[in-house]
């Protein structure tokens, strides 16, 4: 029997960018985030031995997460989150980007699920409208408005306006 | 993509932190992610479709194999005889928490092949914290399984090492049979595995065995906190362990939130 692409490996290589993409789905919630990655990773777990063969195994634990949040969005997650807390920040990170970063994570609690799964596919990994349509399992063309309602919501946020409008200087 | 598209992107890219934690593969496989009620039901009912079929297959098969195999709980091998000449089918049983040796002499007297991996992980060294096929699975007696084993010095050990990996036992060449110590002895029999399981199922599962039960609920504490309420998470004597019929297993069980 061929030995399969080792999982702790897999976890090790990936989990990194899931973290990420999470944070970004979650609405800047890193507890939230985990939980998502892990159950996203716990399915892969159960199904490795068809998914270590595959072509590329992390678009389906990136499928599988997209999946997942998708249909936990009867969770709250939108709701108020009554502590505030900013995710630790590396050193050296400027005053300017802290606060860019709490309006994202404002701006992104805003929009809902759909809207910041596109958002983090067609923005934050740079996919493709048809990629994204593909993963999330609809229509390009739900994409494209889904993308347009999430930038339009976006501009609302002031301190991201000025920054998205280019009216500010990075 | 748009101005404004360009420097969302370039916003997004440049404000999602660090990780304060990584993630690895042990914590995938112990921690229930959603410790809501409903994603960890699933699991616990098809463990205990999975016992039940075990329990009902056993009943079936009167008492021929003697005593009970080691390191069988959820997955009792229900040796479904197969009428073609191929290996009959078992289910693979949970082979976590155990220890290295516990865990390769279960699954040698299942009739594996056993191959260990050394892995980086948190948990105690020595200590299985992955297989592969995972529990549940349904295999042929004499497949390949593959134990992933918590590595000593865990902290700048990236990859499987190299020297982890041995071959425990020599791929058989038939469908070998469980290990004559399991059925020449039916006096004593091999505790067996319940973590994972149930309080209920695993006390069936103990006594259907032969084997006293004590059950221990636990107060809810920080470390318990992720496995399911009402599932053991700890036994003793550990699964595997042969102890004479009669001998009282404690098993101790997840508080409720």
């Amino acid at each position: 029997m061929a030995q399969p692409p080792d999982f702790a490996d897999f976890v090790r290589s990936r989990s990194g960018a899931m973290l990420r993409a999470a944070w970004l789905l979650t609405g800047g919630d890193w507890a939230l985030a985990e939980d998502l990655v892990q159950t996203a990773l716990g399915e892969v777990w159960r199904r490795w031995g068809r998914v270590a063969g595959m072509a590329a195994p992390d678009a389906y634990a990136h499928k599988v997460m997209l999946n997942t949040c998708l249909r936990w969005r009867g969770r709250r997650w939108t709701g108020e989150i009554a502590s505030a807390f900013l995710p630790e920040s590396a050193a050296g990170d400027g005053f300017h980007q802290v606060e860019m970063r709490e309006a994202l994570v404002r701006a992104l609690r805003e929009l809902s699920m759909r809207q910041r799964a596109v958002i983090m596919l067609r923005y934050f990994e740079d996919r493709s409208e048809a990629e994204t349509a593909d993963i999330m399992g609809c229509s390009v063309g739900t994409v494209k408005s889904q993308a347009a309602k999430a930038m339009a919501k976006l501009r609302h946020a002031p301190a991201l306006r000025d920054f998205l409008t280019g009216e500010a200087v990075a | 993509m748009n101005a404004g598209e360009q420097r969302l992107s370039q916003l997004l890219k440049s404000s999602v932190p660090d990780p304060p934690h990584a993630l690895s593969a042990d914590q995938v496989t112990t921690r229930p992610a959603d410790r809501s009620a409903k994603s960890w039901a699933i699991p616990a009912l098809a463990a205990a479709a999975v016992a039940v079929i075990g329990l009902t297959a056993g009943v079936a098969a009167s008492h021929h194999a003697g005593a009970p195999s080691p390191g069988a709980g959820a997955g009792r091998p229900t040796a479904t005889a197969s009428a073609s000449g191929g290996c009959p089918e078992q289910t693979v049983p949970a082979f976590s928490g155990l220890t290295q040796t516990q865990a390769v002499a279960a699954a040698e007297a299942l009739g594996y092949h056993v191959e260990v991996l050394a892995v980086a992980s948190q948990a105690v060294p020595g200590t299985v914290v992955g297989q592969s096929p995972s529990v549940g699975s349904r295999v042929p007696r004499g497949a390949a399984l593959t134990l992933q084993v918590s590595a000593a010095g865990e902290a700048g050990q990236g990859t499987a090492s190299p020297r982890g990996r041995n071959s425990a036992s020599p791929a058989p060449a038939s469908c070998p049979t469980a290990a004559a110590s399991a059925t020449a002895r039916p006096a004593n029999g091999a505790v067996p595995a319940v973590t994972s399981l149930h309080a209920a199922l695993a006390g069936t599962l103990l006594r259907r065995a032969g084997f006293a039960v004590t059950v221990v609920d636990s107060p809810p504490s920080a470390a318990l906190r992720y496995f399911p309420p009402g599932v053991v998470y700890r036994q003793t004597p550990a699964a595997g362990t042969v102890a004479r019929p009669g001998t009282r297993v404690t098993v101790y069980v997840a508080p409720k939130p």
